[in-house]
């Protein structure tokens, strides 16, 4: 039986591109992200991307490298948090926000942003963690 | 695979590219989030609709520029016009062919006028500056006159360019 199932393969409803662009280890194609996989990524793709940063379509993004140089209070904490929902609700019609959560971490100069949300279809939610932190 | 297996090729403008290229890849498969903004598919996708668009802009300004009557650079004016035999200039200063007669407080044997010996003259009220294009040798004349004939004077004064050449590199 579980043979079986492992034969049975999963359904891709949702398939994107790997954002790493890996080759797969076996056949050396370039490796897929699927279903939650690609939902995760796309709302990851889409936090970190600013305003007028797509050619042609200035207002995909999030615009949340703006907030870091604002200090961080807790107006400011709740202005991310809202940009961050907002963006999802109009560009990733896939993902339901169920929460969004902004904290400090000081030790590391960072910012985690954590991201609750249910998939259409799906009833596990996925958290997905974005650290926000300088790069140079 | 669905009917749309060919790429429409003939549209210029970014959107229109960009749904071309979505339809194209709905005859595939392999990937299937072209359609969600925040997709890796969809950047994909914006990054070669701009690069085609960019593409073709730029052909089309190529080929605007490859024929007289949608040139728009003077450059490319004046290539096609030297097709068609002419030889189209910049504009440049006067020339003035003059006979020059100096009158000496000494007398020596002959007067020499060198290049670049500059001349003012005056037109409508405002002055301006001519040269002599080669040196002359003036001489007297039979009447005792110091006189010499055609002389070619260029609107304008030459200027010199000097700089310092390292020729240890």
């Amino acid at each position: 039986m579980s043979d079986l199932a492992g034969k049975i393969k999963r359904k891709e409803i949702y398939s994107d591109i790997d954002l790493g662009f890996f080759a797969h280890p076996n056949t050396g194609k370039l490796t897929k992200k699927v279903n939650r996989d690609a939902i995760r990524q796309s709302v990851k793709s889409l936090i970190l991307t600013d305003y007028y940063e797509r050619p042609f379509k200035p207002n995909i993004g999030c615009g949340i490298r703006y907030y870091l140089f604002e200090l961080f209070s807790p107006a400011v904490k709740q202005q991310m948090e809202s940009a961050i929902r907002e963006t999802i609700a109009n560009h990733e019609p896939r993902a339901d926000i169920v929460e969004v959560l902004v904290e400090e971490r000081q030790e590391l100069n960072a910012l985690v942003v954590s991201v609750a949300f249910m998939i259409i279809n799906d009833p596990n939610p996925v958290v997905l963690d974005v650290i926000l932190e300088r790069v140079r | 695979m669905s009917a749309n297996t060919y790429l429409q090729v003939t549209e210029l403008d970014f959107s229109d590219i960009r749904t071309n290229l979505k339809a194209y890849l709905k005859s595939q498969n392999q990937f299937a989030d072209y359609d969600f903004d925040g997709s890796a598919m969809s950047t994909l996708l914006d990054v070669l609709a701009y690069n085609t668009h960019y593409n073709a802009y730029y052909l089309n300004m190529v080929a605007n520029e490859m024929f007289l009557d949608s040139a728009s650079l003077r450059n490319s004016v004046v290539a096609r016009a030297k097709h068609l035999g002419y030889r189209p200039r910049s504009a440049q200063g006067s020339l003035a062919t003059v006979t020059l007669t100096i009158t000496p407080t000494d007398s020596p044997a002959a007067i020499s006028i060198p290049k670049n010996t500059q001349f003012q003259g005056e037109v409508a009220g405002i002055s301006y500056i001519w040269c002599t294009s080669n040196s002359h040798s003036v001489n007297i004349n039979a009447n005792g006159v110091y006189t010499v004939d055609s002389i070619d004077l260029n609107q304008g004064i030459p200027s010199t360019f000097r700089y310092t050449a390292n020729t240890s590199n």
